[in-house]
């Protein structure tokens, strides 16, 4: 019989090794650094706290066979602050499969004592198992936009990607330099104006000031404070798979702050967004700084998910957005939690998402 | 009314393609099952027995064998006069 309980510190080698055979994105990556990852992330991050601890199952044995990554944040919510837990990263071995260790473990998991649980960024059958278990989907958070920021590569890139990689890149060349031309020329399509307001890398303190202003607009609301954020950006800036972190707050004439867009942006010109926020009425604004930033930077495409608060914003309207390819699953017993979720009434921080994790 | 035995292994058959013929037969140990298709098999159980299983009192145990299926849609579903089958040979 196998039993489910803390991940241990001499279990994280087993961790890293099923890491590496199930997730395979994960191959690029030396072990040793998603050693360090999950060694930080679980026992030394602001993110782990022995209460909700990341969590395995263990055959009679004693062999690890299950493993589902756990993270805590605070928020606050009718003026009282709850306990949010983000799981991710379920995995388990082939023979544990049989045992249902993944539903085990996501049975333990959602009858721990947070107020909140949710998983970012779940597949198909991780979101089947969670709503068996009294979950829900967030529709609206579940909705991934992509932004064509160069057309022609845009177009291109996703047009051929099943083709031979030899014939993609030479196609590839080519729509780059169409699309260069395009600028040159200045044709509006292909070339963006770079907005009037003042854009500076986004500080701790800055980005407080700004949640502060949004916190009255939201029933849920995440906790945090200057040293939190900072530990958050060196964990964002420390993952280098997806690319840099580039962290940037939008200010007006008078240096008040009027939004924020944390992105990666790779060398292939995948710019996947983390947090882009304005204050209410300057979405256009938020929407015009984001994109002619990564543009700018060599962008191909700007790609994220969106806050169900963003449905109507540019980002959403200007955007080909696609629901359904990975999903925000929520759980709590508290049913008007839940509604402030669907109703757009919870700021759902992906600071602390799912995209850097391991 | 149908057996609820018969019936519990025409949806096993359904979702796992496999003719269970031994109702202590653990289906976990022996493989058959997965998460996935646990989930399967809880939804036609309700819909066949027209029961429902709250999301807190769902105890993957009871999915382990025929028999444990029995019991659970028997206590899931008192009044749905399993007894008067021929249920008990297997309850």
């Amino acid at each position: 019989m196998s039993e489910i309980g803390a991940l241990r510190r001499d279990e994280i080698g087993k961790i890293v090794s099923m890491t590496q055979d199930y997730f395979p994105g994960s191959r690029n990556v030396s072990p040793a650094s998603i050693e360090k990852a999950i060694h930080d992330l679980y026992f030394h991050s602001i993110l782990s706290e022995t209460q909700f601890p990341a969590l395995v199952s263990r055959s009679e044995n004693g062999e690890v066979e299950g493993f589902l990554g756990v993270r805590t944040s605070r928020y606050t919510y009718m003026g009282r602050t709850v306990v949010v837990t983000n799981c991710h990263h379920l995995m388990a071995t082939e023979p544990a499969r049989s045992q249902l260790v993944p539903m085990k473990l996501l049975q333990h998991f959602l009858k721990g004592p947070q107020d909140l649980s949710f998983a970012d960024g779940a597949i198909e059958a991780t979101r089947y198992l969670w709503e068996r278990l009294g979950g829900v989907v967030s529709h609206a958070d579940s909705l991934y936009f992509k932004t064509p920021l160069r057309p022609v590569s845009f177009a291109t890139r996703n047009l051929f990607k099943s083709m031979r990689p030899t014939l993609r890149n030479r196609i590839n060349s080519v729509s780059s330099g169409v699309d260069t031309a395009g600028r040159l020329l200045s044709i509006p399509l292909f070339h963006r104006k770079k907005p009037t307001i003042r854009m500076e890398e986004l500080s701790a303190d800055r980005l407080i000031e700004g949640l502060d202003k949004l916190a009255r607009n939201y029933t849920l609301f995440p906790v945090y404070d200057s040293r939190k954020i900072d530990d958050l950006f060196s964990l964002l800036e420390h993952e280098q798979r997806f690319g840099t972190l580039q962290k940037v707050g939008l200010y007006s004439d008078r240096d008040d702050i009027l939004g924020w867009f944390l992105y990666y942006s790779n060398k292939g010109g995948v710019c996947e967004v983390i947090q882009a926020v304005s204050l209410p009425g300057y979405e256009s604004l938020l929407h015009d700084a984001i994109t002619w930033h990564a543009w700018s930077r060599g962008g191909v495409e700007l790609c994220g998910r969106l806050m169900t608060t963003q449905l109507k914003s540019p980002l959403a309207t200007r955007s080909i957005c696609m629901p359904g390819r990975m999903w925000t699953l929520i759980h709590s017993r508290d049913c008007e939690m839940k509604n402030s979720i669907h109703s757009g009434r919870a700021f759902l921080t992906r600071l602390e998402g799912d995209l850097w994790v391991l | 009314m149908d057996d609820p035995y018969n019936k519990l292994s025409e949806i096993v058959y359904r979702v796992l393609k496999v003719t269970i013929e031994d109702p202590d037969l653990d289906l976990m140990d022996s493989g058959i099952l997965d998460s996935l298709t646990l989930v399967q098999l809880m939804m036609e159980i309700e819909s066949a027995f027209e029961i429902t299983i709250p999301p807190e009192l769902v105890d993957i145990d009871d999915y382990r064998t025929l028999r444990s299926m029995n019991r659970m849609v028997f206590r899931c579903s008192p009044g749905a006069a399993l007894e008067s089958n021929d249920s008990s040979r297997f309850r």
